[in-house]
């Protein structure tokens, strides 16, 4: 008996603890939220006009100026399965000493931190002016597994490689329902699994080793000595290890 | 493996899961490195840290509940006392 009260002030903390836990998930949840303000309004370092040979470039997107989409929060929007048509001008002052002659021009689409895509279109003479129409974009089989806002990186290159002009600027590609891609899809799938083995984590508990238990048993300490409560017999004994330790019930010294 | 330490193993999935749905749902931006391996750290120890509070809670009250016997038995065979 006197086990049996000493228990529910036990699980009342139990109880008390789980509370604590849930409220701190909730207040996680509020940093999440304001770390994603600032986060939608990163610092881009846009270099519209290299200052190496002075050349001038714009690129359009859709039409419009990339210039325009430098933060995430003013990001184009791209559908699912949609297509974008970027298009390249550049050029140089004539009397410019040492005149890029480009070679390539690149999209870059980033994740990550990363370049999970990269079209490039290369010029058969590498002109120091010229317009470079990349019809037709699309951010390919990316499309079925990725979604979100995405950092592309539009550049001219010369033809050893040196990046005579770039600018960064954001895409926002959705999926359908903000769900239908790959990703999102398998991270959900992972969230509920793994909740439901947090859920059922308190079935791997191990019992306190009692004060009665020699030390070197076994078994990891899985030789209980109390009973449970509601049983008058120590009768559970699922393993050979377990059985002949069930039978002292006074050692009730578990905190 | 104990309670607390199943529970800080969820923990971290689900903080790093919930930073990368947060990605894909564009609460946050991810394209850019620095930033994205902060969230990842950040939110794998603070999950970590919940999960294990919550897996050692789950414990103290399984244990309470179905005594330290029959865990004891669970944790033996690998399944679930009745």
């Amino acid at each position: 008996m006197a086990e049996t009260s000493r228990r529910v002030p036990r699980i009342a903390r139990a109880r008390g603890l789980a509370w604590i836990a849930l409220a701190l998930v909730a207040l996680l949840l509020v940093p999440v939220g304001a770390i994603a303000v600032p986060a939608r309004e990163p610092v881009v370092t846009v270099a519209p006009e290299a200052a190496a040979g002075g050349i001038v470039a714009t690129v359009t997107w859709n039409g419009a100026n990339i210039a325009t989409a430098n933060t995430s929060s003013s990001a184009f929007s791209l559908a699912p399965g949609g297509q974008a048509q970027v298009v390249y001008n550049w050029s140089q002052p004539v009397l410019s000493l040492a005149p890029w002659l480009v070679d390539d021009a690149r999209l870059q689409i980033f994740y990550l931190g990363i370049a999970v895509g990269t079209r490039d279109i290369y010029l058969t003479n590498g002109g120091s002016s010229g317009t470079v129409d990349m019809s037709n974009w699309t951010y390919g089989p990316l499309q079925y597994l990725l979604e979100g806002t995405f950092l592309l990186t539009a550049s001219l290159l010369a033809k050893n490689g040196t990046t005579a002009w770039s600018e960064s600027f954001w895409v926002d590609i959705t999926a359908p329902f903000y769900l239908l891609a790959a990703m999102p899809i398998i991270l959900l799938l992972i969230a509920i699994y793994e909740i439901y083995a947090l859920c059922v984590s308190g079935k791997n508990a191990r019992p306190p080793k009692a004060a009665a238990t020699p030390p070197s048993t076994p078994g990891g300490g899985a030789a209980a000595s109390t009973p449970p409560p509601g049983t008058s017999a120590p009768t559970e004994s699922a393993t050979p290890e377990a059985a002949p330790e069930s039978s002292p019930p006074s050692a009730g010294g578990t905190s | 493996m104990s309670a607390t330490g199943s529970g800080a193993g969820c923990g971290v999935v689900l903080g790093l899961v919930l930073v990368l749905l947060a990605a894909q749902w564009s609460l946050i931006t991810l394209s850019q490195l620095v930033p994205t391996i902060e969230y990842l750290v950040v939110a794998a120890v603070i999950g970590g840290l919940i999960g294990a509070l919550i897996g050692w809670a789950l414990g103290r009250r399984y244990l309470a509940k179905h005594g330290a016997v029959g865990a004891a038995g669970a944790a033996e065979s690998g399944t679930n006392p009745p």
